[in-house]
């Protein structure tokens, strides 16, 4: 919508064209961008996802709406359109009455949950009394802003992010966790706005590293992406609803995830440091080792490239490494189109989940972190005289764009030569290597695009501070 | 239900949350509001509309993705069928095609259709 509106304010009459199930989606932005009555004219989605394939399927669609496309440019705005009337609401605190303590929380819920103020779930009451215990967690001001949320960039301050915090159930000293997950999430740097809006079931994996991950009892270990740590469980629904509620963003109006988001809770973590023989990953990032951190990263789904481990059958650490570099090759097929803010519009990075004895054992045989993405980023490669015209015809727009960081560019020339092997992912340190899970446990992959679209990245490391109730974070 | 009231005293007695109550059958809660505060752009309308459309330049964009050509191309022969006059033409581009871009479109455009998506 945003494109739109900018041709609409350059003088220029149009319509908007969706299908109909994306209506809603479409008028909610128009609300964002600044322009709630326009043009919108739908097509049938149950006809237009069927028929799309060819020319002559589809026509049959593009029939049915030509003569109300045409009229929208044509039709004089009606003196509801052409109005630039605000609506005003009311953000003050609410007051619900019943009969009995049962019967006010059920109202309440009943309130929040028909005003989509939740997540599906029953909510706590955010109370003042709540929400000033919750702050006790934190020393900074519940007025500082934190950042903006996307979809409709709601103001995250700290109280507000602290109301959300008391629904979720979480402690009070988890908000400085949540805190720092927010201040990732909301950096302008940061594409919130795709994972949360996209068709594809994009999700915020979130891991806490540093020494808070152990105090607040972080599940790290056995089952760390599963059920049953109040921590892990409390900090992605405190996250879930200040996303829900701060940027406002709702499942089909738009939130247009086609199957949801899976882990309403989003993936909260802690990275496994009793068993990692690797200082902390933060540390990768330039901070301190004895800091708490949180890294946000927009990945594409949970456990979807299994590189081996687990319980049942055998491995060794130079087949997770082969398995790695497969699954690193796997996005070739979108190589050729590779384009900033397209809907392809990069290579990947990767979290690469090293369970505890993988890593120890790549320890053993001389590996680090550094050794390790040096070793993948030279064999995740394509040679050259296996790349099609139009793959190499693409890294040459990937440099002019400065897509290809300055530093890697000679390795992408030197690529397009017979003997040349074109790198899978633009610098060694796209892969991310974390130690979790338990003994056993398995080697898995989280994957995503090394830049937003509409913003410069997919992942934000930020420390954790202003703790008041831990030894960590302050 | 009976679990969920008995879990909803336990989580309001443990998180020490006030709760007005003047008899046994009168209970006020008064709750924070957990939406963040937005400031939306001054609201804009769209352009005045063009009456007559013929011999105009009618600009049709879409963002690359493979499943909207046809229907695009559709839409194209449709036009030149239905208004003669006017002259399509196609642009393509990311999902919000930027300032630059918008600006050359509406440089060589009178209207326009935009579609993004799959």
């Amino acid at each position: 919508m945003s494109g739109y509106y900018r041709l609409e304010k350059l003088g220029k009459p149009g319509v908007y064209v969706c299908t109909d199930n994306f209506v809603h989606d479409a008028e909610s932005a128009a609300e964002d961008v600044g322009m709630p009555r326009s043009r919108i004219v739908t097509v049938r989605a149950e006809d237009y996802y069927r028929l799309r394939g060819t020319d002559a399927g589809i026509m049959p669609v593009a029939e049915a709406v030509i003569d109300e496309l045409i009229d929208g440019l044509k039709r004089p705005l009606t003196p509801e359109e052409a109005s630039t009337a605000a609506e005003k609401e009311d953000l003050g605190p609410l007051t619900v009455s019943a009969e009995s303590y049962r019967l006010a929380i059920e109202k309440f819920n009943s309130i929040y949950l028909d005003n989509q103020w939740g997540d599906g779930l029953t909510l706590l009451p955010p109370t003042k009394e709540a929400v000033q215990e919750m702050l006790k967690g934190t020393g900074r001001s519940p007025d500082e802003i934190i950042g903006t949320v996307a979809p409709k960039n709601g103001v995250a301050t700290v109280e507000k992010i602290a109301i959300n915090a008391v629904m979720a159930g979480a402690r009070p000293e988890y908000l400085p966790v949540i805190i720092a997950a927010m201040e990732c999430i909301t950096d302008p740097d940061y594409d919130d706005l795709h994972v949360m809006t996209s068709t594809g079931s994009f999700n915020f994996a979130i891991m806490v590293t540093g020494p808070i991950a152990e105090e607040l009892n972080i599940n790290a270990g056995m089952g760390f992406l599963g059920y049953g740590w109040r921590a892990n469980s409390t900090i992605g629904r405190a996250l879930r609803l200040a996303l829900i509620n701060i940027g406002r963003v709702w499942p089909g109006v738009n939130d247009m995830a086609l199957v949801g988001r899976p882990s309403q809770q989003f993936y909260v973590f802690a990275e496994n440091q009793k068993f990692s023989p690797w200082p902390p990953f933060h540390v990768t990032q330039g901070f301190k080792q004895e800091d708490s951190c949180v890294t946000v990263s927009s990945v594409m789904g949970a456990s979807s490239h299994l590189l081996g481990g687990g319980a049942v059958a055998t491995w060794t650490p130079q087949e997770i490494l082969d398995s790695s570099v497969r699954m690193m090759k796997e996005p070739r097929w979108g190589m050729a189109t590779w384009k900033r803010g397209s809907s392809n519009p990069g290579p990947m990075k990767y979290i690469l989940f090293f369970e505890p004895v993988l890593a120890m054992e790549l320890e053993r045989l001389g590996h680090n972190r550094a050794s390790l993405q040096k070793y993948l980023y030279e064999n995740a490669v394509i040679p050259y005289e296996e790349l099609t015209p139009a793959e190499i015809a693409n890294v040459q727009p990937r440099i002019d764009s400065g897509e290809i960081p300055k530093d890697r560019i000679p390795i992408f020339k030197d690529a397009l030569k017979p003997g040349g092997k074109l790198p899978m992912l633009d610098r060694p340190e796209d892969i991310r290597i974390v130690v979790a899970g338990g003994i056993p446990g398995y080697s898995f992959a989280m994957s995503f695009w090394r830049e937003g679209l509409y913003a410069p990245t997919s992942d934000q490391t930020k420390l954790v501070r202003g703790a008041t109730l831990t030894e960590a974070g302050r | 239900m009976k679990m969920f009231c008995i879990w909803a005293f336990m989580a309001m007695a443990a998180a020490n949350f006030t709760i007005g109550c003047q008899s046994s059958n009168d209970v006020t809660l008064e709750v924070l509001n957990p939406r963040g505060e937005i400031t939306l752009p001054p609201v804009s309308a769209p352009s005045a509309r063009i009456a007559d459309l013929a011999g105009k330049k009618i600009g049709l964009y879409w963002n690359e993705k493979p499943g909207g050509i046809h229907f695009w191309n559709g839409i194209e022969q449709l036009l030149k069928e239905k208004l003669p006059g006017t002259t399509v033409l196609r642009y393509s581009g990311a999902f919000d095609l930027g300032e630059e871009f918008a600006i050359k479109i509406a440089s060589e455009t009178d209207a326009f259709f935009y579609g993004v998506g799959d």
